[in-house]
């Protein structure tokens, strides 16, 4: 497996089957020592993400994100299953992955808050083995890219969180990693420096054929803007993965429009149900104006629809397809995994 | 009516914030491994420096034993235990919970004293030290020969001088949490530092006598060297060179003394609180 | 691949890696050094109160009649300066980046830890190299302590064993306290005054008798200090062991705690891995 994955085609990151269990240590007293308990974060996790993806994957919190970004990163090893990194083994190539990788992390206060940026740069610069002029070039102009630029002289302490959370981008980036690892980047930030770092992020990626990108975040929209592909986590197992696309289309069992109507007779209501592919309609009063919301078995029933409107005598002023968002998509998943789990759970009982 | 209602919230607040930062304090200090380890850790460092002065005593005596001079420096020592875990204890809280548990803002703005909060964690550490003092004098009693006769200790003396004793205690402590709120990391080593300096003035371990003026004069104004002092003398029933005959003179003097270094020490306090909030340094966490 | 082309690449990978390794280790070092010249107020706590409390040590031997004595304290109250280091700055300094996230950034550069824990222990010995010689020069001003000094070479050539093997030591811990949790500061606390009496900060180790002195020799202070002494006090005699068996026994432990280290950050950064601890906080 391992040498099949050690090529140029291998996928930037593959996991098989991966679980891990975290076994809380146990406290002492005079008489011994008292039982540990378990945790499952992971939960037979197997995902592919292909050079040059920006993927991402959601879920709560305690979900396992982050144990399986760790996983990935080298900083803890699966308690089963396999995960390679541009067709590596963690357990095995852990410094050649390591010069691959870079990460960031929401909500970080690592460095010396003595340090000035610029110092701080060139110090994880060194630990890459970067050559201290090209390490200042490089700085320069990542800061500049994040609007950090008249900072670099500013001591870490001194800087906001939108700032630091700048410059950890920035640290990520300074030893050129092929692969990145945003573990809920935008966590806590205000709108602006949240824009920057999605805005770099998607720049950095365009910059240079097959960069990737694993991107783990609360925020729906940030996923739906920024992200190829996703992947919902829910008690340590993916749930749904795809593009958001299809797994928006997947959440749709129905096709659903919404139009505004100038006038409003009730028998309209009665004409659409009995239309051709009308699963239900229902109108809805608002600031002097009408709207019909409409659930049809497939989309092409939409001109049949309109014609009975017509028909009827009312006249459409606007019509729009209502897409479901990934925000929905997730609650419907992880809402559904719950109810299943706590249905099974029932049963057990 | 409101008036009182208002009166005993805030008796009612004060005790409250008190008992929380004990409970905090036994659990963050105090509840962390099991109890052997937790015995060593209170009894390794004042038995430690106690058999320090014995054996620097042995090299000069060449083996000899003067079960006085050995009395006066575990006396001295055993008292210091105090001093040590408990002064420490103000700077060590505001540095963890600044640095390591990044909690000290939120205490900070919770509607209390904050300097109540910091009795309240350094409480349980007068007991660590009082089973440190009482074993430290127990082997020296054992071992040492040194000459404590349980029936001939002045306990009354003893519980005076130890009561005002904490009081200057805090006195100090309040003013080096201050110091801490407007130093860096580093300032871990602070509360050892300083109690390396009180050592050399109070006369914890050589008679004030030994010292050049200016610094026995320093010594005449702290609190810690009558507490020590009054402690000797309860306990072991002579005194020392350069200290006045007279036991309640001494007590006298350790009472003015205390009330003086405590006033001053929260007015230090207040003074670095303000430049703290002033730099903005309530929440910075340093290292390097 | 021919055998000389193997040789040759085997010869560059090996040049790269010691290139990323120094490259490290002075990033590393970077910060301790600066840190020392931007917040000087390291001045206060670190130089100035530590020379009070070898004055206070240096009192009680002038109390006991015995100032001659008082180049023992003043000698151990400097090179307590490193121990103070080793303990605090890199026996628990991994404990400490785990908790603010600086380790799992360590672990995941492609430079190995080692580097960065001999940076740690080069940028601390170089800061507290100047603030032992301060409370060196300090304590010899205040009591006239003076020194025959036997031979310069010897003396510093038991100094360099000594930072070599007391550095390694606390690589060593620092690996071994990322298994705990934050009984790690009690830990130094409990250690830090038992060590001072069982090295002989203030008093020549002998006192301490053959088998404790002994057992204290495997902190490489112990021995240390005593050659030291030997090398700048011949006058006042209380050696414990011959200069040239502590040299002997001082380059074993240097051996011994660097590969020690070595070996147990390999361990332990595999066990923590397995057990989740390189980047968990506990709280």
């Amino acid at each position: 497996m391992t040498a099949a994955h050690m090529h140029a085609d291998s996928p930037a990151i593959q996991t098989i089957d991966v679980r891990r269990v975290y076994k809380s240590r146990s406290g002492f007293t005079f008489g011994g020592q008292k039982a540990g308990k378990s945790v499952t974060a992971l939960d037979g996790v197997s995902l592919t993400i292909q050079k040059g993806e920006l993927f991402g994957l959601l879920g709560r919190n305690g979900a396992g994100k982050t144990t399986l970004i760790k996983i990935l990163t080298t900083l803890l090893a699966p308690t089963s299953g396999e995960a390679y990194v541009d067709g590596l083994d963690v357990n095995k190539y852990v410094i050649p992955i390591r010069k691959k990788i870079a990460m960031v992390s929401g909500g970080e206060q690592s460095g010396y808050g003595i340090l000035t940026v610029r110092e701080q740069l060139w110090m994880f610069a060194q630990f890459y083995g970067v050559p201290s002029q090209a390490a200042h070039k490089k700085i320069d102009q990542l800061l500049e890219a994040v609007g950090l630029g008249d900072q670099a002289n500013q001591k870490v302490y001194a800087l906001s969180t939108g700032m630091r959370q700048r410059m950890n981008l920035c640290r990520a980036l300074v030893s050129d990693p092929e692969i990145l690892f945003l573990d809920e980047p935008t966590v806590g930030l205000d709108v602006e420096a949240s824009r920057i770092v999605r805005n770099y992020v998607r720049s950095w990626m365009q910059e240079q054929r097959g960069r990737t990108v694993l991107l783990t975040t609360h925020y729906m929209f940030e996923a739906d803007e920024l992200c190829d592909r996703v992947a919902i986590i829910n008690h340590g197992q993916i749930v749904a993965q795809g593009e958001t696309d299809d797994l928006k289309k997947g959440l749709q069992e129905h096709a659903r429009f919404q139009f505004e109507l100038a006038e409003w007779a009730p028998a309209f209501e009665e004409e659409l149900k009995q239309s051709r592919g009308v699963v239900s309609a229902q109108s809805m009063h608002q600031k002097g104006k009408v709207s019909v919301q409409i659930a049809l078995e497939n989309e092409e029933y939409i001109t049949s629809a309109m014609q009975t409107i017509s028909s009827a005598g009312g006249h459409v002023l606007t019509l729009r397809r209502i897409e479901p968002t990934l925000e929905e998509v997730f609650m419907r998943l992880v809402g559904t995994a719950d109810d299943e789990k706590s249905a099974g759970e029932d049963e057990e009982k | 009516m409101a008036i009182t209602e208002q009166k005993n919230r805030n008796s009612y607040g004060l005790l409250n914030s008190l008992r929380a930062a004990v409970w905090l304090e036994w659990q963050t200090r105090g509840n962390w491994t099991n109890p052997w380890l937790f015995t060593l850790y209170i009894l390794g460092k004042p038995i430690s420096a106690a058999l320090v002065l014995v054996f620097m005593y042995q090299i000069v005596s060449g083996g000899r034993s003067n079960p006085t001079i050995l009395g006066y420096l575990i006396v001295g020592s055993a008292t210091w235990a105090f001093v040590d875990t408990v002064m420490g204890e103000f700077p060590r809280t505001v540095l963890s919970d600044r640095e390591e548990y990044a909690m000290l803002k939120y205490v900070y703005i919770a509607p209390h004293r904050f300097i109540t909060f910091l009795i309240g964690r350094a409480t349980p550490r007068i007991l660590m030290a009082a089973v440190a003092f009482t074993v430290t004098l127990s082997i020296g009693v054992v071992f040492l020969k040194i000459p404590i006769h349980i029936v001939s200790v002045n306990y009354l003396l003893l519980l005076v001088t130890m009561l005002i004793g904490f009081v200057s205690l805090i006195g100090f402590g309040v003013a080096f949490a201050g110091l801490a709120l407007v130093l860096k990391r580093g300032a871990w080593d602070m509360s050892t530092a300083i109690s390396g300096a009180l050592y050399l003035v109070t006369g914890a371990i050589f008679p004030i006598t030994i010292l050049p003026g200016f610094l026995r004069d320093i010594s005449l104004v702290i609190p810690l060297t009558y507490w020590i002092e009054l402690t000797r003398r309860s306990v072991l029933g002579y005194s020392s060179p350069g200290m006045p005959s007279s036991w309640a003179v001494t007590l006298l003097i350790q009472i003015i003394t205390t009330i003086l270094v405590t006033t001053i020490a929260v007015i230090a306090y207040y003074i670095c609180e303000h430049f703290a909030k002033e730099r903005g340094q309530l929440d910075r966490a340093t290292g390097n | 691949m021919e055998p000389a082309q193997q040789q040759n690449l085997k010869t560059s990978q090996w040049r790269e890696s010691l290139r990323l390794g120094w490259r490290t280790l002075i990033g590393r070092a970077y910060p301790r050094i600066v840190s020392a010249a931007r917040e000087p107020d390291w001045v206060f706590y670190e130089v100035a109160l530590p020379v009070l409390q070898v004055i206070a040590f240096g009192f009680v031997y002038k109390s006991l009649g015995r100032p001659q004595y008082t180049g023992f304290v003043v000698l151990g109250g400097a090179m307590l300066a490193f121990w103070t280091n080793v303990l605090w700055s890199m026996a628990g300094q991994l404990h400490w980046e785990r908790q603010t996230g600086n380790l799992e950034l360590y672990l995941m550069a492609p430079s190995s830890m080692l580097w960065i824990l001999a940076g740690m222990a080069f940028g601390g010995m170089v800061a507290t190299l100047f603030r032992s010689i301060v409370i060196l020069l300090i304590g010899s001003l205040i009591f006239g302590v003076t020194y025959q000094i036997v031979s310069a070479p010897l003396l510093i050539l038991i100094f360099i064993l000594t930072m070599v093997a007391l550095y390694g030591l606390g690589s060593m811990l620092s690996s071994l306290y990322l298994m705990y949790n934050r009984e790690v500061w009690a830990i130094q606390e409990v250690m830090q005054d038992p060590i001072s009496l069982i090295t002989g900060f203030y008093f020549p180790v002998r006192a301490l008798g053959g088998i404790i002195g002994g057992l204290a020799s495997v902190i490489p202070l112990t021995l240390g200090l005593d050659g030291m002494r030997q090398m700048l006090f011949p006058q006042l005699g209380q050696s414990f062991l011959p200069p040239g068996i502590e040299i002997a026994i001082l380059g074993v432990l240097a051996l011994l705690f660097l590969v020690g280290a070595s070996w147990s950050l390999t361990y332990i950064e595999k066990l923590a891995k397995i057990e989740g601890r390189l980047s968990l906080k506990w709280q």
